[in-house]
C-alpha cells in the first residue's frame, strides 16, 4: 500500500518534472536546445536564434483566421531567415493555442512572459485575446504586434511596445460612410456581432455617421455563434434603409448574406473587411454576393491571376507553393505584414533587443500586401490609406473604375432599386 | 403582416432543427433513461460525413443521404457499445456517462479539425431549386425539407416506438431491464438501436443544416444545447413533446429578435429551460415517463 | 487512506509532504529557471479550493452542478469589478465575491433541490449559459473602453502590491487552501456533514430519518458556491483578467473532470484530480491544434477505464491487496 502511495506521489513528481523540463527547454536561449515537444514544426538552427512566441486562435470556431495568420508568420519567417534572418539572428516561431479564449491567452503571454525568453511576441487575430494580454506585455517591455483589426486596443498610448501592422477598423469605417455618401445614400441600418471587432467598429461606424449625417435606420445585434438571423433581418426591412453595413465575425458573414438576399434585400451591403471566398461560397455566390462594397487595405483572392499587385502576387506564389493552396483567410497577410515590418525594424535598429527594435519600428516605411506600411507617424499603426472596393460577379472591382465604367446603373437596372 | 408571417415561417423551420435534436434526446432517454451531451456534435457530424460523400466522393444525394445515415448510425451504436455499455456494466454512476457524452463531443469537434481543417466547408445546395417562396416569404429549400423531414420523422417515430413490436421491445427495456430481459428481449441490442437512431436522426440535420450554414466544427454544438431546452418544454421522453417544444422555442426565439432584440435571442432559451425545469419539469404533455422529477 | 494508515506512519508521511509543499517554488524555479511553474501551482492552488467545493456538493450530498464555473465568475467578477472601480481593498472585495456567489447559490438551490440528477445538471448548466449572457449583454462601467463586462473586453484587473510575485501568491493562496481544507473536513464531520451523505446515500431514508432533505441539499449548494467563488474571487487578481465565456459550460466540466478524475467524496481526491488535469494540460499544450483532440481522447479512456478515478481505483487495489493478503495469511494458517 505504501508503495501505492510512493507511486502516485512518483507519477506527480514526474509529471512535473515533465512539465518544468519541457518548459526549461523551449525558453533556453540558443544551443542544444530540447525542441522535442514542439511538434516538429521548428527544426533547430545552429548559432544565434530570435525568438518569437505566437498566441493565435487555432481550434474552435473561427479558428481559420488564427490558422491562416500562423502560416503567413510562418511563410514571412522561412523567406526571412533565408535572407540572413534578424540582423543573422535566425528567427524561430513557438504557436500557442488560445482555442478562443481570452483567458486562455492570457495564460498562454503570462507563460511567454515568465519564461522571459522570448524577444517578441505576435498575436492574436482575436481583438478580445490583444485588449486581455498587451497590458502584461507592455509591463513585461517585450516587443509586440498584434494582428486583430479592432481599434480599441490601440486607444491606450501607454502601451509603447505594441504596434500593428494590420488595418484599423476606426480608420476605416469613416471611409465606409464617406463611401455611402458618395453613391448618394442618406440612411443605413446596421448589424453587427457583439465580439469585440464586430461592436467597436460598428460603434465607430454609428458615431461617423452621426457626424457626416447619414442616418441608422436601425442597429441590429447578434452573438458570434448564431445562425438564423430572420428577426434582425425583418427588422432591418422593416426599418427601410439605402443600404446595409455589416459588422460581423467569421461563420455568420455567409449566412446573413444568404438570409438577407433571400428576404427580398437586393440593394447594397456593406462589409466591415473584405468579403472572402469561404464566405461567398457559403452566402450563395453570384448574384447574392454581388454588390458588397468594403474600404480595406486587401482583397481576398481566389485565383492568382486576378492580382495584378506585383509584391501581392509574389506572395500568393510563394504561399501556394508552400502550403498548396491560398490563403483562405486574409489573416495571412496580416501575419506576413507584421513579420517584414518587424524584418525592417530590425535593418534599420541594427539590433535585436526590445528597446532598439521598438524605435527603430517607428522609421519603417516599406512596401506591404496592402499598400505601403508607414509607421512614421507616431501612431503605431502601418496603413492610413486603402482601397474601396465593390464585389460583382465574384471579382473585386475598385469602387472609382466600377463607377466609371457604369457599374452603378448596371445595378440599377438588374437588381430594380431606385437607390 | 408580412413581417409576421416571415418570422412565423423562420420560427417554424429552426424550431424543426430544434425539434429533431430534442427528438434524439428523447429518444435516448425513452429507451436508457440517459442523457447525452454529444447530440449536437451528432449534426455536425452528419454535415462533414455529407461533405465527404457528397462533395469528396461525388455520390448522388440520396445515395450519400443513405450512407450518411447509416454511418451515423453505426457510430451510436458504437458509441453505446465502447463506451455506454462498459460504463454500464460497471455500475457506475450516470455523472461518469455524461461525462463520456462530453468527451465524445470534444472528440467530434476536434477530429473534425484535423481531418477537415479549420476552414468553413462549403456545402453545395442539395436540391435543384435554390429557394422557394411560400406566402410570399422565401427560403432556401433545405430549411423547407428539414421542417418536412422532421414532422415525418416525428411521426414515423412514435409509430415505431408504440405500434411494433420491436419499439415496445425497446420501450420495455427502458422501463425494467431485468424484467425485459427475462421476457427474452435483447436489452443491449435495443439500447444499441436506440443511440444509433438519435444519432442518425441529428445526422439528417446536419445535412440540412449544412448548405444553409456552411460546415464548421462548432455547427451543431449551440443548436445541441439549445435542443434541450425543447426537449424540456415539451416533456422530456416524449415523440410528440420534443417536437412541439422545438417549435415553440425556434418561435420564441425568432420572434424575441423580430420585436424585440436580437442580443437577447440566446438567453431565451436557457430561461425557458429554466423556468421550465423549475415550474413544470414534465413540460407541456405531463411526461409520465421522466424518472429524474 | 485514514483507516488503512495508522497514526505512527501517517506522521512521517505528513510532514514530508508539508516539507515539499513548502519547498516547492523555490526548487521548481531552480530546476526550470523561471516562474511560469510557479504560476501553474497558484492556478492548482485556486482550482483545489474551487473544486473541493464541488466536491462538497457532489461528493459528499449527491447533486451534480456542470454549471459551477458560472460561481467562479460570479466571484471573479465582484472582486475584480470591486477592486478596480471602486478601490475596495482586496481583503473586503474577495468575501464579498465568495458570498454574492454563495447567495445566488443559495437562490438557485431553493428551486434546483427538488430536481434529481439529470434535470439537476440540466437546470445548472442553463444557469451557467444564463449567467454568461447576462455579462455579456451588461452595460459597460466607466467611460475607459478597457473594463467593460462585455464579452469584447472581459475586465483586466490591477496588480496587487504586495503579490508582486507568483512565489508570495503561493503562500497566500496555500494559507487559504489549507484553511478551506481543515474547514471543509470539519464540516464533513459535523452533523451538517453526516446530513448530507446520508442525503446522497438515500434521500427517502434521509428524510425518514428526520433530515431536512431540502435545507440541507440548499446548504451543500450554498457552501459549495462559497468555496468556488471564493476561488474565483482570488484566480480574477492572479491572472488579472477574467471574461463570461469561463461560465460556460467548459470551465464547468473541467472543475467536474477535475473531480472525478481525482476521486469524489475524499479530502485527497479533488487535490490529486487538479493536479493531475493541469499538468496534463500543460504537458499537451505544445501540440497546439491538436491538444484538446489528445485531451478528448485521454478523458474518454480516463473515464472508461477507471470510472472510480485515480483516487478510488488505489483506493480498490489497496482494499483487493489487502483482501489477497489476508486470504494468503489465512491460507498460510490453515496449512
Amino acid at each position: 500500500m505504501k508503495r501505492r502511495m510512493i507511486a502516485i506521489l512518483l507519477a506527480l513528481v514526474m509529471l512535473f518534472g515533465l512539465v518544468a523540463c519541457g518548459n526549461n527547454g523551449t525558453t533556453n536561449n540558443g544551443g542544444t536546445t530540447n525542441n522535442s515537444g514542439e511538434g516538429g514544426d521548428t527544426t533547430e538552427p545552429e548559432g544565434e536564434t530570435f525568438r518569437i512566441g505566437t498566441y493565435l486562435q487555432l481550434t474552435g470556431s473561427n479558428s481559420v483566421a488564427g490558422n491562416s495568420g500562423k502560416q503567413g508568420i510562418e511563410l514571412a519567417v522561412k523567406q526571412i531567415n533565408e535572407q540572413g534572418g534578424f540582423n543573422g539572428a535566425t528567427v524561430v516561431v513557438e504557436n500557442f493555442d488560445t482555442q478562443g479564449s481570452t483567458e486562455e491567452a492570457v495564460k498562454v503571454v503570462q507563460k511567454m512572459l515568465s519564461g522571459d525568453n522570448y524577444d517578441a511576441i505576435i498575436g492574436s487575430v482575436n481583438s478580445n485575446e490583444v485588449s486581455a494580454c498587451i497590458g502584461y506585455i507592455n509591463e513585461a517591455k517585450v516587443y509586440n504586434f498584434g494582428l486583430g483589426t479592432s481599434a480599441t486596443w490601440m486607444e491606450d498610448d501607454s502601451m509603447i511596445y505594441t504596434f500593428r501592422a494590420s488595418c484599423n477598423n476606426n480608420r476605416i469605417a469613416p471611409l465606409d460612410v464617406d463611401l455611402i455618401k458618395e453613391l448618394g445614400y442618406d440612411s443605413v441600418a446596421i448589424m453587427n456581432g457583439t465580439d469585440d471587432t464586430g461592436a467597436s467598429t460598428a460603434d465607430a461606424f454609428e458615431a461617423a455617421c452621426e457626424e457626416k449625417g447619414v442616418t441608422v435606420t436601425t442597429r441590429q445585434q447578434c452573438d458570434s455563434e448564431d445562425t438564423d438571423f430572420t428577426g434582425q433581418i425583418s427588422q432591418i426591412i422593416s426599418s427601410d434603409p439605402d443600404c446595409v453595413f455589416m459588422s460581423l465575425i467569421g461563420t455568420t458573414f455567409g449566412p446573413f448574406v444568404k438570409q438577407l438576399r433571400n428576404s427580398g434585400y437586393k440593394g447594397m451591403i456593406g462589409c466591415k473587411e473584405c468579403f472572402s471566398a469561404e464566405y461567398q461560397n457559403v452566402a450563395g455566390g453570384s448574384p447574392n454576393t454581388d454588390y458588397i462594397f468594403y474600404v480595406y487595405p486587401y482583397v481576398a483572392y481566389t485565383d492568382i491571376n486576378d492580382c495584378e499587385i506585383p509584391n501581392m502576387k509574389a506572395f500568393l506564389e510563394a504561399y501556394q507553393a508552400e502550403y498548396g493552396e491560398l490563403p483562405a483567410h486574409e489573416s495571412a497577410y496580416r501575419g506576413y505584414d507584421t513579420m517584414m515590418a518587424m524584418w525592417e525594424a530590425s535593418k534599420i535598429a541594427g539590433a535585436n533587443d526590445d528597446e532598439s527594435l521598438r524605435e527603430a519600428t517607428h522609421q519603417v516605411v516599406c512596401e506591404g500586401l496592402g499598400g505601403t506600411m508607414d509607421f512614421t507617424d507616431g501612431s503605431r499603426e502601418a496603413y492610413s490609406d486603402f482601397y474601396s472596393f465593390v464585389l460583382v460577379g465574384g471579382k473585386d472591382i475598385l469602387v472609382e473604375d466600377w463607377l466609371a465604367d457604369g457599374g452603378y446603373e448596371e445595378y440599377l437596372a438588374t437588381t430594380g432599386r431606385d437607390r | 403582416m408580412q413581417t409576421f408571417l416571415t418570422l412565423l415561417i423562420s420560427g417554424l423551420v429552426i424550431g424543426g432543427i430544434y425539434g429533431l435534436i430534442a427528438l434524439g434526446y428523447s429518444l435516448i432517454y425513452r429507451a436508457s433513461g440517459l442523457m447525452s451531451f454529444a447530440q449536437g456534435d451528432m449534426v455536425t457530424l452528419g454535415a462533414y460525413l455529407g461533405i465527404f460523400y457528397y462533395v469528396w466522393l461525388g455520390l448522388p444525394i440520396l445515395v450519400a443521404l443513405v450512407l450518411t445515415f447509416i454511418t451515423a448510425f453505426l457510430f451510436g451504436m458504437a458509441l453505446e457499445r465502447g463506451v455506454i455499455r462498459t460504463l454500464l456494466k460497471k455500475n457506475v454512476i450516470p455523472i461518469y456517462i455524461v461525462l463520456a457524452t462530453i468527451a465524445v463531443s470534444y472528440i467530434i469537434q476536434n477530429l473534425a479539425q484535423a481531418v477537415f481543417g479549420s476552414t468553413t466547408q462549403w456545402f453545395p445546395q442539395v436540391f435543384p431549386v435554390a429557394n422557394l417562396t411560400l406566402f410570399g416569404v422565401t427560403n432556401q429549400t433545405e430549411a423547407y425539407a428539414s421542417f418536412v423531414i422532421s414532422i415525418i420523422l416525428m411521426i414515423a417515430l412514435h409509430l415505431f416506438m408504440t405500434k411494433t413490436k420491436f419499439g415496445t421491445a425497446m420501450r420495455g427495456s427502458a422501463m425494467d431491464p431485468l424484467a425485459a430481459e427475462s421476457c427474452g428481449i435483447n436489452t443491449s441490442l435495443s439500447t444499441g438501436i436506440t443511440w444509433g437512431l438519435a444519432a442518425s436522426i441529428a445526422s439528417l440535420a446536419g445535412m440540412m443544416l449544412g448548405p444553409m450554414y456552411g460546415v464548421f466544427t462548432t455547427l451543431g454544438s449551440t443548436i445541441g444545447r439549445k435542443g434541450f431546452a425543447g426537449a424540456v418544454v415539451g416533456g422530456y421522453g416524449n415523440m410528440y413533446g420534443a417536437m412541439i417544444g422545438g417549435l415553440l422555442l425556434g418561435l420564441a426565439e425568432t420572434f424575441v429578435a423580430g420585436y424585440i432584440d436580437g442580443t437577447y435571442k440566446n438567453q431565451i432559451a436557457y430561461i425557458i429551460l429554466i423556468v421550465f425545469l423549475f415550474v413544470k419539469p414534465t413540460g407541456i404533455f405531463n411526461e409520465k415517463a421522466i424518472q429524474d422529477v | 487512506m485514514n483507516n488503512t494508515l495508522s497514526t505512527k506512519k501517517k506522521l512521517p508521511i505528513g510532514i514530508a509532504v508539508a516539507v515539499v509543499v513548502l519547498a516547492l517554488p523555490f526548487i521548481l524555479q531552480l530546476i526550470a529557471g523561471n516562474d511560469y511553474s510557479v504560476m501553474i501551482c497558484c492556478i492548482i492552488l485556486v482550482y483545489v479550493i474551487a473544486v473541493s467545493g464541488l466536491d462538497i456538493l457532489f461528493g459528499y450530498s449527491g447533486q451534480i452542478s456542470l454549471g459551477h464555473a458560472a460561481f467562479f465568475v460570479i466571484g471573479a467578477y465582484t472582486s475584480g469589478l470591486l477592486n478596480n472601480y471602486f478601490n475596495t481593498p482586496l481583503w473586503l472585495t474577495i468575501p464579498a465575491g465568495a458570498l454574492l456567489a454563495t447567495g445566488i447559490g443559495a437562490l438557485l438551490a431553493w428551486p434546483a433541490s427538488k430536481l434529481k440528477f439529470h434535470f439537476l445538471s440540466l437546470a445548472t448548466v442553463a444557469f451557467g449559459e444564463i449567467v454568461y449572457y447576462f455579462l455579456y449583454v451588461s452595460p459597460k462601467i466607466g467611460d475607459s473602453s478597457i473594463g467593460f463586462t462585455n464579452d469584447y473586453m472581459g475586465i483586466n484587473v490591477i496588480n496587487i502590491p504586495f503579490l508582486d510575485n507568483y512565489t508570495k501568491w503561493y503562500f497566500f493562496l496555500l494559507f487559504f487552501v489549507v484553511i478551506f481544507l481543515l474547514a471543509k473536513q470539519s464540516l464533513i464531520h459535523s452533523r451538517t456533514g453526516r446530513a448530507f451523505m446520508a442525503i446522497r446515500e438515500n434521500t427517502h431514508a434521509a428524510n425518514g430519518m428526520g433530515v431536512n432533505v431540502r435545507k440541507n441539499k440548499i446548504i451543500a449548494f450554498a457552501v459549495s458556491a462559497f468555496y468556488t467563488g471564493f476561488a474565483g474571487a482570488v484566480y480574477v487578481h492572479l491572472i488579472r483578467y477574467i471574461a463570461p465565456a469561463t461560465a460556460q459550460q467548459k470551465q464547468s466540466v473541467l472543475f467536474l473532470t477535475m473531480l472525478l478524475f481525482g476521486g469524489t467524496g475524499s479530502l485527497v481526491g479533488p487535490i490529486i484530480g487538479v493536479i493531475f488535469i493541469e499538468l496534463l494540460l500543460e504537458l499537451i499544450r505544445p501540440l497546439q491544434e491538436y491538444q484538446m483532440l489528445l485531451y478528448g481522447i485521454l478523458l474518454l479512456i480516463v473515464i472508461v477505464a477507471l470510472p472510480g478515478g485515480l483516487y478510488g481505483g488505489v483506493k480498490d487495489a489497496i482494499v483487493s491487496l489487502k483482501r489477497r493478503k489476508e486470504t494468503a495469511k489465512l491460507a498460510k494458517s490453515d496449512q
